[in-house]
């Protein structure tokens, strides 16, 4: 129990003690609601392309999971260290899974 | 590391979770009212409580559409569409229905309904024009007052926040099952977050399921990226193949003579049986291309499967119909559908969605005001040399006054708006609505003022006696009132009283709750007097606690 003195904190002492730098917050909120919608956006294309099923079905898998995507993408803006590590990810994945749609169709 | 991700998800549920918590609240709410729809509609036109009612008949099948058919034909004049509305178990009562073609610059042409009486077959002339259930189902994703696609996006994006919320909602709760069973009233802020987790926690399947599903519902507008890998962007190729029986066939502009329904209920049945029809549509009547079209109520199975026959308004030849087996990836979408909307649910199951829903108001309620109090504890210092509140503390107090107080009070207004304002207004739905805004616009200006536990107990009282004496109003302003409403057995109208009342009940309670124990707490609500130990301020907040867990039960 190394941490125990952490948990002994107060959720509102929690919260003040975090305080990310300003430039660096809206790097991660601009990385968690664009980004995460942009890897959203382009994992929904890429399952839709991928599954062997009839296109209708691809479809609505794809865009039913979709959020989801978004959800654990914004999570993992906040909880990576540095918010251009964030950014990063976010464009190399998405640019990867766009160049395999486009070659897929 | 672990340490900070802890951390940082903290910092995250608590700026993603109080920064849309109004309009969430708002959504939350409107959303649990629309599981009642159909039955707040009903209540709030009390011209349809006599001599309306009536029960599905199969074998008077025949002869309703045959008339129907013949009043339609002699009623309108290049109609876009008829609908015939057969009496189903939410709507107990048999409709006709007409919609004009759209004017220059319009999507949608008016809709007209007439209302069929139950003993001689005539029109119920005059009943009153009412948003009704609709309002509140409007509300929850459609907001008011802005464009329709506009609010759409803006429930969409607050809805994205509400799942992000949730999931590090559970992230940061390390003792889940432990909290689940503890409630420590009288201890201060814990209290309030001991509501939050307890609200939260005991729904949480609830939560989940209505925020991802409400997704869901309006996905290929906020996710339109698969549609446009697979089918080029084209969405009514998609949906042509999504749906083949809802695609809507262009009328051609060549008169033909339509055939009548009536004649085509054989086929029907031989294709579903005696399974109920809730509602016929006849399409670009008198025209070569005109289509018939049977729905089927689905009544209680979870995915709404067969609903829909499609016949040629001319030939009587079947075009299309929904097919008996489809996908699994289909049946999945329609499932999640279903499980946001309810309409599978019969009336307690759709009585336990709506307290799982209002547990999901007292979640939001409960974190936007543990937030509050938890700041003014830090603020106390400054507080007690009499400097005012920050900018933040009073801006989240003060919406904290207007929506959780505000709403139950708006709610009341516009059922007596309904049953108050001339008939014969001018544009009288809008008046109801507007009504139920202007209502939270006055909380909103006290607001301003006066944020103290008065305030709250006012604003709370007068929301618990409006919603209180709503069975009152219905009996002076009605045809029937309660009694006769259980001795006829309409339940409908009957739940709508007594869950009115219940509410109301609860509320006067909490204000009851509040009143009894304000005089030690008065100094954490109002900073006019912020002085006081920080055991007494603790104290004093429990019992707006309460009032949650009461609304919630």
């Amino acid at each position: 129990m190394t941490h125990s003195h952490v948990t002994k904190l107060t959720f509102i002492e929690k919260v003040s003690l975090y305080r990310p730098k300003h430039g660096a917050l809206m790097t991660r909120i601009s990385a968690a609601i664009f980004g995460g919608y942009l890897v959203a956006a382009n994992v929904c294309g890429f399952i839709a392309a991928l599954l062997p099923l009839p296109a209708v079905d691809a479809t609505l898998v794809a865009t039913m999971l979709s959020f989801a995507i978004y959800a654990v993408s914004a999570i993992r803006s906040f909880s990576l260290q540095s918010p251009m590590r964030a950014w990063s990810e976010i464009l190399i994945v998405s640019a990867c899974l766009y160049a395999a749609t486009q070659m897929m169709t | 590391m672990k340490d900070s991700f802890f951390r940082s998800m903290t910092w995250l549920h608590t700026w993603v979770g109080l920064l849309v918590c109004w309009i969430l609240l708002v959504v939350f709410f409107a959303g649990s009212m629309s599981y009642f729809r159909h039955e707040i509609s009903l209540w709030t036109k009390p011209e349809l409580h006599s001599g309306t009612f009536q029960h599905y008949q199969a074998n008077e099948l025949g002869k309703q559409l045959a008339s129907a058919q013949t009043f339609l034909h002699e009623q309108t004049d290049n109609a876009q569409d008829w609908r015939i509305n057969l009496p189903t178990e939410r709507r107990p009562y048999l409709s006709y229905g007409w919609q004009d073609q759209p004017e220059a610059g319009q999507r949608r042409g008016k809709f007209h309904k007439m209302i069929v009486k139950a003993d001689s077959g005539e029109m119920l002339s005059e009943v009153r024009e009412s948003k009704g259930g609709n309002f509140f189902y409007r509300l929850h994703f459609d907001l008011h007052y802005i464009p329709a696609h506009f609010a759409r996006w803006i429930v969409g994006f607050c809805t994205m926040f509400m799942l992000v919320a949730l999931i590090s909602g559970i992230v940061i709760h390390k003792r889940i099952f432990k909290d689940f069973f503890s409630f420590r009233p009288n201890k201060g802020s814990r209290s309030w977050l001991d509501a939050h987790n307890v609200s939260s926690v005991m729904a949480l399947p609830y939560h989940l399921m209505i925020t991802y599903t409400g997704l869901i519902t309006l996905m290929f507008m906020y996710m339109p990226w698969a549609v446009v890998t697979n089918y080029d962007g084209d969405n009514r190729a998609f949906r042509a193949e999504l749906a083949p029986s809802k695609v809507q066939t262009k009328p051609s502009g060549q008169d033909a003579n339509l055939i009548s329904a009536a004649s085509l209920l054989p086929q029907v049945t031989r294709h579903w049986g005696d399974a109920p029809i809730k509602r016929v549509i006849i399409a670009a009547p008198n025209d070569s291309n005109s289509r018939i079209s049977f729905y089927r109520n689905s009544e209680q199975e979870v995915t709404d499967k067969p609903t829909q026959i499609v016949f040629s308004g001319v030939t009587g030849e079947l075009i299309t119909m929904s097919p008996s087996e489809e996908s699994t990836t289909h049946a999945t979408y329609d499932t999640l559908m279903s499980l946001h909307t309810a309409r599978f649910a019969g009336a307690i199951l759709r009585g336990f969605f709506f307290i799982c829903g209002l547990m999901g108001c007292v979640m939001i309620a409960s974190g936007a005001l543990l937030w509050a109090v938890k700041i003014r504890q830090k603020q106390q210092k400054q507080l007690s040399k009499g400097k005012t509140a920050s900018l933040g503390l009073r801006l989240v107090e003060g919406l904290n006054l207007t929506f959780i107080a505000g709403l139950p009070l708006a709610t009341s207004v516009f059922f007596y708006a309904n049953r108050m304002l001339p008939l014969e207004l001018q544009g009288r739905a809008q008046w109801e609505a507007d009504c139920f805004f202007i209502t939270l616009g006055l909380v909103g200006l006290l607001a301003c003022l006066n944020r103290s536990l008065s305030t709250w107990r006012l604003v709370l009282s007068l929301g618990g006696l409006g919603l209180i004496s709503l069975p009152l109003v219905n009996a002076l302003t009605s045809p029937s009132h309660i009694i006769d409403n259980i001795v006829s057995g309409q339940w409908a109208l009957v739940g709508f009283d007594l869950l009115s009342s219940l509410l109301g009940l609860g509320l006067l309670l909490t204000v009851k709750k509040l009143s009894a124990s304000s005089q030690p707490k008065s100094a954490v609500i109002n900073k006019n007097t912020a002085t006081g130990s920080r055991r007494q301020n603790l104290a004093g907040e429990n019992p707006l606690t309460a009032k949650m867990k009461e609304e919630a039960l």
